[in-house]
This record gives C-alpha cells, structure tokens and sequence, in this order.
C-alpha cells in the first residue's frame, strides 16, 4: 500500500518517530488494537525487519525508512498524532556525528512542522535514562537538549498542540540491551556472569519505568488536553540504587554470584536537562502499575529465555534449593576492588542489608568524605568556620541541656522499672541459696533506690517553680525516704542472712546412722562464726523495717494516682510480712548458731513415741535418736531401741509421785515420759542415756510421734527396707508387729526406724532448694504436728526455751494463771485409746469473788471387744489446774485419787479410771477459780474471760465445752455461741493449746 | 556533572519532624547509656574520687586499745582516724588488746556505714560478754532534697525500746526517726530500765541525716 493510500483514512493516523524500540513498538500495538492507523519512521535494519514485518501483518500499519522519508512530507493526507522518541539516539553508545545531528534535527523539524500544519498532537518522548550511563556521549545529550528546546519554542511561538514527556529507563520483554546503562549492565551481569559488579557505594539513582507503565502514561500524556506546553516526568514513584537493584536482581535468580564492590571512576559529566517547570505524570492521575520486582522478573524471565538459558524463580523456589546455590559472597579477584565478605542470603536479609548500610555509612563513608576532603580540600573562610562552629555549639548547647531537663525523668523512670525487677531476683537467689548473687543484687537495688532519689533531688528547680511545697513532690520524699531506709533494711538483712544461705548450699551429711565415722573433711565454721557476727544486722534490718513502715504510713496517699495507691497498699502489707519475718529472725537469731554447735557440741536427744498407746508427752516410747553436731558439722547420728537401754541400764528409782500413783519403785527407760512436763522427761531420759554414756550433751530434746514421721513419708513417698515398702499407711502396724516379736538383742525394729529415719534425712537434705512445694510441705507438717503437739521441743539453755515456751512447742503449762490440763496414761497394756473419745466441759458460774467452775471429764470407750489392742481402757488420769484454784469436789474416779501442789505454780489431781468396752465414765470437779474478771479485752463495756486449756501430745478429736448460765452474762453476740433455753456454751476442737478468750459481762437485772 | 543520586527535596514538616525524632533520638539513647550503666555514679566512685573526700572512719575504745577489723581485713589499733575508705555497709570488729588473758574479752561486731564526704564516728567499751560491751556509731548524710531544710536523725539500737531524750525532752524510744530538727549542738541520752544509760553530744546541721546506732550495756542483775 501506498503511503498517500494508507494515510488517506477515516482513521485516526499516529506516527512513531523512531518507533522501533520497547515503548513504540507496544504502542502501535496498542493503537493498532484500538483502530488507529500507525506509521513508524524509523531505520530499516537487521534489527529491526523482524519487529516491522511481524506489524506487517496488520494493514492499519505501515514502516517508512527514516531515509526514504521524504516522501512522507509530500504525500501524507492525514496526521492525527506523533509520538517523536529520542532514547535509542541518545543512549546508543557512539556519539552522534554532526552529519547525524543534521539528519535528525532536520527529521524531528520536518515531522513538529507536520503536526502544525495536520494540528496534530505531538509529543516528544524524550529520556532521563542518559543519566544512568556509564560513558555519555555528549553531543547525544545535547541532540536531547536541543529537541526539548526546540519543542517548547514552537510551542511559544506557534501554540501547537505539544508536550514533552522525560521517560526514566524503560524496561520490560523486548528490551534492547545494547544501551550501556547501569540497569541494562546489572542485568547482563546476573544473566550471563558469575559477579555482579557494584561502583562506589552503588548509590547511583536509577530512574526506571516498566513498559507498560510507559506506554499507559504516554497515550494519557497524548490523550489529556492539559499536558499542552508541558513537560512531564514519567518513572517509576521511586528511584533505584544501583546496589538496590543489585540486591533485587540477585533475589530474583537463583545463581549463586559474587558482588564485586570497585572503586568508582570519575564520569565525564555532560549538561543535564532543565529541570524548571517539570512535573510529575501522576499530577494528571497516572500511577505505577508495575512495580520493580514485579518488572524485573519479567525482564529476567524474558533475558533468561533469549540467552537460552533455564530460569528459576527464586522467590518461590529458593527453598528448595541447596545452600551452596543460595550463598552469595561478596569479593572481588579484581585489581583496586575491595573485598568484602557478607552473610549468605545477604539479599534476603533486611537485618544484613541494615548491616550492610551502617557498616557503608558510619564507617566507610566518613573515610571517604575526609579522603575527598583532603583531596578538593579548600581553606573554608573565617566567616565559613565561624557559622559551623556556632551551628556545632548550638546543637551542642541544645542537646545538654535537654539531656540536662530529661535526665531526671529518665533516671527515675529506668531505675525504678530495675527495682520493680529485683523482688524477683532476690527470691530466685534465696532458693537457690546464692548469697553472692543476693548481695550483689540488694546492692543493685540501694544503688537504684539512690538513683532514684538523686533524680528526684534534680528536680528541685522544678518545685522551686511552684508557688508552694507540692503535695505530691512532698509524698514522692517521703517515698524514697521509705524506700532508702527498707533498702538499707534488706542490705542489714543480707548480712545476716547470707551465713545461713551459704551453710545450708555447703551443708551435707558426712555420717550414717549408727557409724560416727565420717571423712571428717566438712568445715562450717566460717559460716557460723559469720552468724554469730552478724546476729546485730538482724537487729538494725528489723529496726529499720518498722521506720520504714511508720514513715509509709505517714505519706498522704490520696496525692497519687488509684494504681500507685495500690501500689503502696500492697507494699504495706509485704511489709508486714517482712517485718514479721524479721521479728521471727530477731527471736531465734541468738541461738542458731548454738543449736549448730558453736563452739562446742551440741546433741539433739529425740524421742520417738507412738501415739496409739496413750502417755504423758504422747505415746509410748518406742525409740530414741542422738544427733550431735559441731560447728554445723553432723558429728553422730545414732538411733536405737528403748529396750537396749532397759538392757544395759536396768531401772532407776521411780519419782514419788510415779510411785503413788503405779506402786512401783523403780521405773525403766520407756517409761521415761512419765511427766507430762517435757523438760522433767527429757532430764529424765538424758539420765538413762547418760549412765551408757551417751547424749552427753544433750542440750535439746525432742519428742516426736511417729505422726510426724508418716506425714514425712507421705511428702517423700516409701521407704524401700527389708520389709517391703514403707509409707505412711503400714508404718505403724510394722513398728507394731516387730514390737510384739521383740527378743532381747533383738535389732529389728531399731534397723527399721533407723533406716526410714536415715533415708528421710537424705531425701530431706538432697531436696532441690528450688523444689518450694516440697518444702512448703515439710514446714507445713512441721509447724501443724508443732502446734499440735505431736512435736515437743524443750532446751536447757534459758533464752531457746524461753522462745519454745512463747510458741507452745515445749508443753510446759505453767504461763498462765487460768489453765487445765488433763493428762492419761494409758496403762492397759492396749492400744484402745484409739477409739477413745475424751471430752471437757467446764460450767462456769461468775461471781464477784472469782469464778466456780463444775469440770467433767467425759470418756467413751466405742471398742466393741476385749481383744488387744481393744479392751478396757485403764488410764491414771491426772488434772493439773494452778494453785490458786480451790478444788471442792472431785469424783468418779475408781477410787481414792491424790492431790499433789508443785513447789511452784500447779496443783495435780490423779487417780484411776476404768471404762470399759461400749460405755462411758465422767470425771467430775468442782473448783473456785479467784480470777475476777477484769476489762482488759478491746472493749472497757466488757470483761474478759480467759483459759488456757492445754493439748495433750498424741490425743486426737478432744472436745472442750465453755458453758455460762445466761441468767449471769450477756455475750457479744458476734461470737460464735450455742445459745440454749438457760444456757450459753462455746465448743471448741482441741488441736493445739486452747486460749479461750471470751468478751462477756455480767447481767444487771 | 555526574549525579550519582538524584535526590528530591523532603517535605519540609516530614525534614523538621526527621530532625526533631533524630535530635531526641540522640538524647535518648544518651540518657539510656548514662543511666543504664550508671556512669555518673561510677565516675564519682573512680575518677572524680580522687579530687574530693571520701569516706571517713574515727574510732575510740575506753578502757584500752583494740584493734579494729572491716570485713575481717585489720585496718588499725584504736585510736583510729582514717580516711579516703570505700563508701558501703561493713562488719566492724573490735578486738580488745590483752597482754593478759586475750581471751577474756569479748569480740564486739556490729555493721556500720561508710557515706562519702562523711566522717562515720565510733565509741565503744569492750567488755567480757557481749552484753557487757557497749558501742555508739553515728554518721550524718548530705540530703539535697528542696524540702528538707532541717535535719533530720535516726535512731537504732540494741536491745529495742530504749528512751530517747534530747536535751532532756522525751522524744520515743527506739527505732525512732525525727524530722524537722534545727540545726545545733544537742545532749543526746539514751536509756533503758537494766542498761547502763549513755549520753552524748550530737552536732545537727541543716540539710543532713545524723543516723545512729547504739548498743547499751547490760547492768548484771546481782549488782
């Protein structure tokens, strides 16, 4: 077809000028699509034949050699638009001769007359890319200048319907790679070489654009009225690095390849483009479509294909592949590159490419700029050094004294959020028993506690601005007041408490039961000596925990915020607690490192009794154990039966009152336990154990019952012995039954009791001290089976006892000037006491002398047989009451009983009683007591009514009553009473020692 | 004329918020180094330690000379006056000197605190027990504090509950902490029902917290 035929149409007519290239060539397709015409001028080469006969096939287009274009001139009939592209002349690398420049001048003049003289739309597409070549050929960029020139002064002069629009690189499938651009060298490099190549830093912005996105922004560029006289920017929203393009290259292949950094050579500059007046494309609402990634791999995909190699997309299969191909290592071979080592998948690491930019920046960058410096260096003027010396000292004046302002609010902030963090800590060092971590961190914590106070003495200016004194800076001294004074208190305390920690993390047993012989190696004196030494920091802690205490009540709450009011609430009551604590440590301080042995040795004399069998201090004595230790060291661990005692000892002269009251005149071992007062008992055992010259030292004594011992099995789980497995449910019936089959020399039920006892001892030693639950229920058991009396603790030394006294562990009964003790010994030769309940009630009567009383002592016997161990329970029963009682009836006892005053303080009443099976007997008393009731209690309207009723050790289920006639008091009614038609009444469960307080007062008629 | 990074002007409010994140920025990670390695109490306690006074020990036994221990480490026979001492908490160790029987005396050990720019003064009498002995340690500490003008005293010792007087005004028993104190010279008498009493001067100033610890001698109850 002719020129002057195809031109001559209803269609609209678009020409190409220098269409053969990426955009142009998806342009007319684009165009063709939509039923335009389109005529490309452009040369005629190899190159480019394939891409004009494939439009060929179309008849709405038509390829005119640049040549031969003359006869365009002459014989066109319609033009509607010229798109006149610049890229390929400018980016080629062979500058343009100036017969070349003629040529295309004359070229772009002829077709801008054209579209003057058809009133078409022109456009000239020109390029940013020149920027990003490597080598610029001068004379290419100023034939670029040139056209943009040439176009706005048409525009000027002739008001044609012209635009110029700037494309960033154009990228995409079907992209010539001849160009020497950055873009088009990084992507030959990944295609076809084994390193990629980085210049400098590789900071060179790429300006780039997909060609789609080209081809959509030029038609709206062409299509929208309000491009006419402007020139337009169209690229990609941002600007590539050439190093990031390096990096999204690489994640894009799966290659492994080198990065090679070089030394960045000085480029021939040329003139830029006017970048007055330009705008962005997106001002007339074009947006990126494509984003780099998206591109590239296109592009890729497209390179891969034509140099008919196997492209692998990485970013969905980078897994799968082996980690020799997913490695990158940046270095160099080359002469002048520097080598640097990365991480593998250094391009898939933003946390390496953060590296990367720190390592590039702070430290490679300043080198440079200083290099740069001294090499261009020019001797700035004094009025140059004096404006960067006043700008460097006005940041610096700035920044102190904002560090100045904020330091106080950051130190507080920070070191209280630290001390927030040590309660924590020290709990995890006191159960791991590390006294050097605890130290260090109740150190930390003074410390922080007087950063904290030293901020908050910073910011004095700031009260200072106030017109008066702030609430609630005032409560924030008090604060820290508080806190230094409890630091101070903790740091007291970690002196006293880290010999203990230490001695208990290095304590372990160095002997066996019954074989005194141990390596002889361990050594705690520098640990107890330090808790002799430092007995006087338990007192300044405590002191200085209740200062803290007063002074926190003090401060005035309200002034801070709910939460911090909480806060305070809360550390009140920890600090209660801690005080309490204190308070414990302040009692029993004095004597620890005695009962550790001190200086000298000390032995522990237990007792162990069965309970099933009724006596004084609980039970039937069935074994004994000495523990002596020194200096913290276990020095002997022997345990025996009572029977080789009997054995060896034989008897003694029986107390006047054992005699009275059994008709004996001599008494054995076992029978040691016959005063309910644990002190006489002990002195009295030490004195068998002392004629086989044993328990010597003896300076505490304690009676266990075997209750004890099975609750300890129940924490550790059986004991494995020769009988089987041991726990708490056959434990008894085993003692029992080796009791009955007992032979003289024989070992049997000493070797088990020894045993459970050497076994329980190992499990309670080699117990974790982290294992908290296992040891909140060895001290569980030890302080109920204390308070109930199943443990009795007495001393010979005047200050330990006095403390056991104080808890109630030592069964001495003579504190107070009210009490009852009631007192069996079960002599039956039976265990039936078992099934015996025994029950007290004590009828008071108030009157203005003192107070009588009618005591009856109820005992049933539900054993149903007289077969041991049941039968009739034969019991001495013996009633202890002060001496200032006056006793006026005693009855129902089998027979004549006995009235005994101590020297001191009680007065005992015994006698024989016998109930037998299925039936019930009561004791009854009748006694004055001189107590008149006195207002000591709470409230001055009512007086006060005490009794101490005491436990016996080993009864179990024992009831007390306290009944008054109604007609006599009034109670307050928040008490806990039976009220009955004439009577009022308080039961009670005896579990430990009883002290029935009651408010009550008289009745006025 | 190469360009190597084509860079387009910020937002000028996106320029000065930059500048105002980076320039706190700055101060923060200031404040966290300063504070998180407490860099201003280290420097105090190493370099600047050497300009100014440090700690302060002066300690005095009645009845004859006794060495004094810190820590187990002998630093000195009484009469002792040191200075330049690390500041801390420390077991102090009076072991009377004996050419006759060593042994007979009781080594008397309590904590005291050493505070930097003050002197921490010791009186004490050595006896054969521990509750024969008796011992007075007092310091005083600097208080910055705006509101904290007057001084202020603590008070703690062995055994508890023991009478404060100040210039014969009934004041408490220990531990006892008083506030608001005017600056001066006071009579201090502290005692206990079966202890022997002690008095003392002690020198208030403004801005300071005099902290005292005191053990008093137990009178034998056959005398």
């Amino acid at each position: 077809m002719k020129l002057q035929t195809f031109s001559k149409t209803t269609k609209p007519l678009t020409v190409l000028v220098n269409g053969i290239n990426i955009v142009g060539l998806k342009l007319a397709e684009i165009l063709l699509d939509q039923g335009s015409r389109v005529l490309i001028v452009d040369e005629f080469t190899r190159k480019n034949k394939k891409f004009v006969l494939e439009l060929s096939k179309n008849e709405d287009f038509m390829f005119i050699d640049m040549a031969a274009s003359e006869d365009l001139y002459k014989n066109l009939k319609r033009l509607d638009y010229v798109y006149f592209f610049t890229e390929q002349l400018v980016l080629r690398q062979l500058p343009l001769t100036n017969k070349e420049v003629l040529f295309y001048s004359n070229i772009f003049s002829a077709f801008l007359n054209l579209a003057v003289e058809f009133e078409a739309k022109f456009m000239l597409v020109s390029t940013l890319a020149y920027r990003q070549l490597r080598q610029k050929a001068k004379t290419n960029i100023q034939f670029l200048q040139y056209t943009e020139n040439i176009t706005r002064e048409y525009r000027q002069r002739v008001k044609n319907n012209s635009r110029i629009v700037r494309l960033g690189e154009v990228y995409g499938k079907g992209m010539d790679m001849s160009y020497p651009t950055e873009l088009r060298r990084l992507l030959t490099e990944v295609v076809n070489e084994q390193q990629i190549v980085i210049y400098g830093e590789g900071f060179l912005a790429n300006a780039l654009i997909h060609k789609l996105d080209a081809v959509y922004g030029l038609l709206k560029a062409m299509f929208t009225n309000a491009t006419i006289g402007k020139t337009y920017i169209l690229k990609d929203k941002t600007d590539t690095t050439s190093l990031n393009l390096a990096y999204s290259l690489l994640e894009l292949t799966a290659e492994p390849k080198e990065v090679v950094f070089r030394e960045e050579e000085e480029l021939e500059g040329g003139e830029d483009l006017l970048d007055s007046d330009v705008v962005e494309l997106s001002e007339i609402g074009w947006s990126q479509k494509i984003d780099l990634e998206k591109g590239l791999k296109r592009t890729l995909e497209y390179l891969y294909k034509i140099s008919k190699k196997k492209w692998v997309d990485p970013t969905t299969t980078i897994e799968a592949l082996p980690k020799d191909r997913r490695d990158v290592s940046l270095s160099s071979k080359d002469k002048g590159s520097k080598v640097v080592d990365m991480p593998s998948n250094i391009y898939q690491n933003v946390f390496w490419q953060f590296l990367y930019g720190v390592y590039t920046n702070l430290i490679i960058r300043p080198f440079q700029v200083v290099y740069k410096s001294v090499k261009y260096f020019k001797v700035p003027s004094l009025k140059q050094l004096l404006k960067g010396a006043l700008s460097i000292g006005v940041i610096l004046i700035l920044l102190a004294v904002f560090i100045w302002l904020l330091n106080p609010f950051f130190q507080i902030g920070l070191n209280l959020y630290r001390i927030g963090q040590i309660p924590a800590r020290i709990k995890t060092d006191i159960t791991a028993l590390d006294s050097q971590t605890l130290t260090t961190d109740l150190e930390k914590m003074a410390l922080y506690n007087n950063e904290v106070k030293e901020g908050i003495d910073q910011l004095n200016w700031l009260v200072s601005l106030l017109p008066q004194d702030s609430p609630l800076y005032q409560a924030t001294l008090q604060l820290t007041e508080v806190s230094t004074i409890l630091s101070q208190s903790l740091l007291d305390l970690d002196r006293a408490i880290s010999p203990y920690l230490d001695y208990l993390k290095a304590f372990s047993l160095d002997v066996e039961v019954n074989n005194p012989v141990g390596h002889g190696s361990l050594n705690y004196y520098q640990q107890i000596q330090a808790m002799e030494s430092n007995k006087s920091s338990v007192s300044k802690a405590y002191q200085k925990a209740l200062l803290a205490q007063d002074q926190l009540v003090k401060i005035d709450k309200t002034v801070f915020p709910n939460s911090v009011q909480t806060k305070l609430t809360e550390l009140n009551q920890y600090l209660s607690s801690y005080i309490t604590l204190l308070e414990e440590f302040e009692e029993v301080k004095g004597f620890v490192p005695f009962l550790l042995g001190s200086n000298q040795r000390v032995e522990y004399l237990f007792m162990f009794q069965n309970a099933d069998e009724l006596r004084s201090t609980g039970g039937w004595f069935t074994n004994y154990a000495v523990v002596g230790l020194e200096n913290g060291v276990v020095r002997e661990l022997t345990v025996d039966d009572v029977y080789n005692v009997e054995g060896q000892v034989g008897s003694m002269a029986a107390p006047l009152d054992m005699q009275q009251a059994l008709g004996i005149s001599k008494y054995s071992f076992s029978q040691s336990n016959w005063d309910p007062n644990m002190y006489i008992t002990g002195k009295r055992a030490k004195t068998f154990l002392n004629k086989m010259g044993k328990a010597q030292n003896a300076q505490v004594i304690i009676a266990i019952n075997t209750k004890v011992l099975e609750g300890l099995l129940d924490i550790f789980g059986p004991v494995k012995t020769e009988y089987g497995d041991v726990d708490s449910t056959n434990f008894q019936d085993l003692v029992v039954q080796l009791h009955k089959d007992f032979e003289p020399g024989s070992t049997n039920k000493t070797d088990l009791v020894s045993e459970i006892m050497q076994k329980l001892m190992t499990r309670i030693i080699t117990t974790d001290s982290h294992d908290l639950q296992t040891w909140v229920k060895v001290f569980e058991i030890l302080n109920t089976q204390l308070a109930r009396k199943n443990i009795m603790v007495v001393s010979q030394r005047k200050s330990l006892n006095s403390w056991l006294n104080e808890k109630g562990w030592d069964s001495v009964f003579t504190d107070s000037k009210d009490f009852i003790f009631v007192v069996d010994w079960n002599a039956g030769g039976n265990k039936v006491n078992q099934v015996v309940n025994r029950s007290v009630t004590v009828n008071n009567n108030v009157a203005d002398q003192g107070t009588n009383m009618n005591l009856t002592i109820k005992y049933l016997n539900q054993a149903s047989s007289n077969n041991y161990p049941y039968g009739a329970y034969k019991s001495y029963v013996r009633i202890y009451l002060p001496t200032s009682y006056k006793i006026i009836k005693v009855a129902n006892f089998d027979s004549n009983y006995s009235v005994r005053t101590s020297k001191t303080d009680y007065q005992e009443i015994g006698g024989w009683l016998t109930v037998p099976i299925s039936s019930s007997r009561t004791l009854e008393l009748g006694l004055r007591s001189p107590t008149i009731l006195s207002s000591e209690s709470f409230d001055p309207m009512y007086l006060e009514y005490k009794l101490n009723y005491i436990k016996q050790s080993g009864l179990e289920n024992e009831a007390l009553r306290v009944v008054f006639d109604l007609d006599q008091v009034e109670l307050k009614q928040s008490q806990d009473f039976i009220l009955s038609q004439d009577k009022i009444e308080k039961i009670y469960m005896i579990e430990s020692d009883q002290k029935v307080k009651l408010p009550l007062r008289k009745k006025i008629n | 004329m190469n360009k190597k990074v084509t860079k387009k002007a910020l937002n000028p409010t996106i320029r000065f918020l930059l500048l105002v994140v980076l320039f706190f920025g700055i101060i923060a990670v200031v404040l966290f180094v300063f504070n998180y390695f407490n860099l201003r109490q280290q420097w105090s306690r190493t370099f600047f330690a050497q300009y100014f006074d440090r700690a302060a020990l002066a300690v005095a036994t009645k009845h004859g000379e006794a060495d004094v221990y810190l820590n187990e480490e002998k630093i000195g026979t009484t009469p002792l006056d040191l200075s330049n001492l690390s500041p801390g908490t420390f077991t102090l160790k009076l072991v009377k000197k004996s050419t006759s029987n060593p042994d007979f005396y009781h080594n008397l050990v309590f904590p005291v605190t050493l505070v930097d720019h003050s002197k921490t003064f010791i009186e004490a009498e050595i006896g054969p027990t521990e509750q024969t002995s008796w011992y007075i340690a007092s310091y005083a500490e600097e208080l910055k504090q705006a509101s904290s003008h007057h001084a202020r005293l603590i008070l703690t010792s062995q055994p508890l509950d023991v009478k404060i007087e100040i210039d014969g005004v009934d004041k408490g028993q220990t531990p006892v902490s008083l506030y608001n104190l005017s600056s001066g010279t006071y009579k201090l008498r502290l005692s206990k029902i079966g202890y022997q009493f002690i008095e003392t001067d002690i020198e208030l100033k403004d801005n300071t917290r005099v902290n005292v610890d005191f053990k008093l001698y137990k009178i034998p109850l056959d005398i």
